[in-house]
């Protein structure tokens, strides 16, 4: 949690500091602006994921509401206008989550956690809304497709025949009946950029992604599903061709 | 430059959001299997599918069309509801039907009609192969066995869970012996820690025999640790099962070592394929053990069941062990049958409520609820695989030396089982 913050509160300092210069506009030799229409950025930052599942009467088996993770990845944008632009990229994203097996057992209480820790990645397709000169403020919102690329677990079983706990620490085979691999969803946020040198500029930004497909496949009729939300925040640097 | 209004962009975003959460499909709402009422036949149905559907542990390997099923079944329960009664035999065959062939070699359901106040069970997984196994004429061979000493037996057939044999044969070399035990059930550390029982010195004389005084413990000064003998026999066979704690005393003595013999798992979600990690499943070394290892023969067959499964597999890898008879019964699951211990923790394995039943002998016998559709699922928590992730569920484990039961020779006075057991050992192995 503190490392969260404190990216958020880093990002917004970049956001602050920025120059205040145009960002796709920049002097030409006969004094007119010139108009830059491609841009190359790369970006990192740190994600929560709500992970959305329906227990029922397993009441027992908590799912943690949010759980760290990481982001990075890179975007190319094509701005037609100044206020305008199309984007997509690609984003390494680890949407993770955290359920707590707790339960009474005779008189001993019993806690037993798994944190599963899940890499994606995902391809957004966005369109972004731009205002203000010098430092720019963007609306984006748009759809992704992704990939589910791992999943590890760690985390504490109790094994009833040893008659003890026992630690896990390992990557979880996918299981191609089940897991659906294939994400999509909606992404959307807001952010904030400026130029700093040239061509360079730097940015932040908040999004969502939104996945509307289920982490599992359609196997059986009465299927509860299970659905991911990341909630990102993100700094990165950009290049104008 | 233009103005934005607020609301506007916030009524959107609303807008937006509600298409978003549209996409996803609802919960649905699922009902507790272990506390689910019943009040007519199909609910009686769809309570039983409903919770088989989510709580089964073996889903991951039973081919049973479980959603087919449901479809096929449904209109059959619902018509029973229109007729209001239903002969007993036409709903018998119904649930026969709607279970067949689940793998679950453990599972057994029992289902109250309260209509007829008739109680069925049922066993869906089916063997191609079975008999019984006439545990009077064995031990009555055993007794009859050349050289036969320290005989000692108590055997109740009303109630196996106390019931043990333990001898000494004559061993390969002159002198030496083979010690010789048969266990009715494991619930070894049960009947130790029992002090209701009037004549327990006599139904513990065969463990302590075996194993020593301290036998919940594992072997200490009992006849296996004797220095002659060189060679035992566990005799497994017509054993349903028992405490998996025992494995470790029982077996896990025979070792010098503990041991890990497979891995273990159980469902972590309503989903069929939902389960925990894998984790080592594996027997201690108890307190007391064989110091040095002798060869030992696990005589099985195929009403070896259950930890007699779990305890043959186990002397099968041992590098003295050696498995004789028949293959075992294949219900390899770990179980709890009170519903109110293990399913309310791993909510998998039994389920249903036994005190819906008819209860003879508590008041006047009859159900306490009498007009519910009762049902109880008899069924494994946690599915056991080998250290190679074999599941040996319906499929037993395999001997070494394969000596079919032999109901004839037996008749005849001849246990074939045993004689390739104490041939085996006093040869040359």
């Amino acid at each position: 949690m503190k490392l969260f913050y404190s990216a958020l509160l880093l990002m917004c300092m970049v956001g602050i500091g920025m120059q205040p210069l145009a960002a796709q506009e920049e002097p030409a030799a006969d004094s007119s602006p010139r108009v830059r229409h491609w841009v190359f950025g790369l970006n990192a930052g740190l994600d929560r994921n709500y992970h959305s599942v329906d227990m029922v009467y397993m009441t027992d088996m908590r799912f943690d509401k949010y759980r760290e993770g990481s982001v990075f990845g890179f975007r190319i944008g094509y701005a037609p206008t100044k206020w305008l632009s199309i984007n997509t990229g690609a984003v390494l994203i680890q949407k993770n989550y955290h359920m707590d097996h707790v339960f009474q057992y005779y008189n001993l209480r019993y806690s037993l956690p798994t944190t599963t820790t899940n890499q994606y990645v995902n391809v957004p397709l966005e369109l972004r809304l731009s205002v203000g000169n010098t430092v720019k403020i963007h609306a984006f919102g748009g759809v992704f497709g992704g990939y589910w690329l791992s999943s590890h677990r760690s985390g504490t079983t109790y094994s009833f025949s040893n008659d003890r706990n026992y630690e896990f620490d390992e990557d979880w085979e996918f299981n191609d009946k089940r897991d659906n691999r294939l994400e999509t969803g909606f992404t959307w946020g807001a952010g904030i950029s400026g130029m700093i040198i040239g061509r360079i500029e730097v940015g932040a930004d908040i999004r969502w992604y939104y996945s509307t497909s289920d982490i599992q496949k359609p196997y059986m009729v009465n299927l509860n599903p299970r659905y991911n939300t990341a909630f990102a925040i993100q700094a990165g640097v950009s290049y104008w061709l | 430059m233009k103005h934005y209004n607020p609301f506007r962009f916030i009524a959107c975003v609303m807008a937006v959001t509600t298409l978003f959460v549209a996409c996803r499909k609802e919960p649905l709402e699922l009902q507790n299997p272990n506390t689910r009422r019943c009040s007519t036949y199909f609910e009686q149905f769809e309570a039983v599918w409903e919770g088989i559907d989510h709580t089964y542990v073996l889903w991951s390997r039973d081919t049973v069309d479980w959603d087919a099923r449901y479809e096929k079944f449904k209109p059959i329960f619902e018509s029973f509801d229109a007729r209001g009664t239903v002969d007993v035999e036409e709903w018998s065959q119904a649930w026969e039907d709607f279970t067949y062939g689940l793998l679950d070699h453990h599972m057994y359901i029992r289902l109250y009609n309260p209509k007829s106040e008739v109680t069925l069970g049922l066993k869906p997984a089916k063997n191609d192969y079975e008999h019984k196994t006439d545990i009077s004429a064995q031990i009555a061979i055993l007794k009859q066995q050349p050289g036969v000493t320290n005989y000692v037996e108590y055997w109740d057939s009303k109630n196996p869970y106390t019931n043990s044999v333990a001898c000494l044969l004559p061993g390969k070399t002159t002198g030496k012996y083979i010690a010789y035990l048969r266990l009715g059930e494991f619930a070894i550390s049960t009947l130790y820690k029992d002090d209701t029982l009037a004549n327990k010195a006599a139904i513990e004389a065969p463990l302590r025999a075996f194993y020593g005084d301290d036998y919940s413990n594992g072997i200490s000064n009992g006849l296996a640790a004797r220095e002659d003998v060189e060679s035992i026999i566990i005799d497994l066979r017509g054993n349903p099962g028992g405490n998996v704690a025992d494995l470790s005393p029982a077996i896990g003595s025979l070792m010098q070592t503990g041991c890990e013999y497979g891995y273990s798992r159980y469902k972590q979600g309503t989903g069929r394929l939902d389960y925990s990690g894998w984790m080592p499943a594996g027997i201690p070394l108890p307190l007391h053990h064989l110091t040095k290892a002798k060869p030992v023969v696990a005589l099985t067959d195929i009403n070896s069941v259950s930890c007699a499964e779990l305890s043959t597999q186990i002397i099968k890898t041992m590098p003295q062990g050696k498995v004789i008879g028949e293959r075992t019964y294949g219900g390899t699951c770990a179980l709890n049958p009170y519903t109110d211990v293990w399913f309310n923790i791993y909510y998998t394995g039994c389920f249903g409520d036994q005190k819906l039943f008819p209860q003879p002998g508590v008041g006047d016998g009859k159900p306490t609820h009498p007009e519910d559709f009762a049902y109880y699922v008899y069924s494994g928590t946690f599915d056991i695989v080998t250290k190679d992730y074999k599941s040996l569920e319906g499929v037993g484990v395999q001997p070494d030396i394969k000596v079919l039961y032999d109901a004839e020779a037996l008749a005849a006075g001849r246990d074939t089982q045993l004689d390739a057991a104490l041939s085996y050992l006093r040869s040359n192995q």
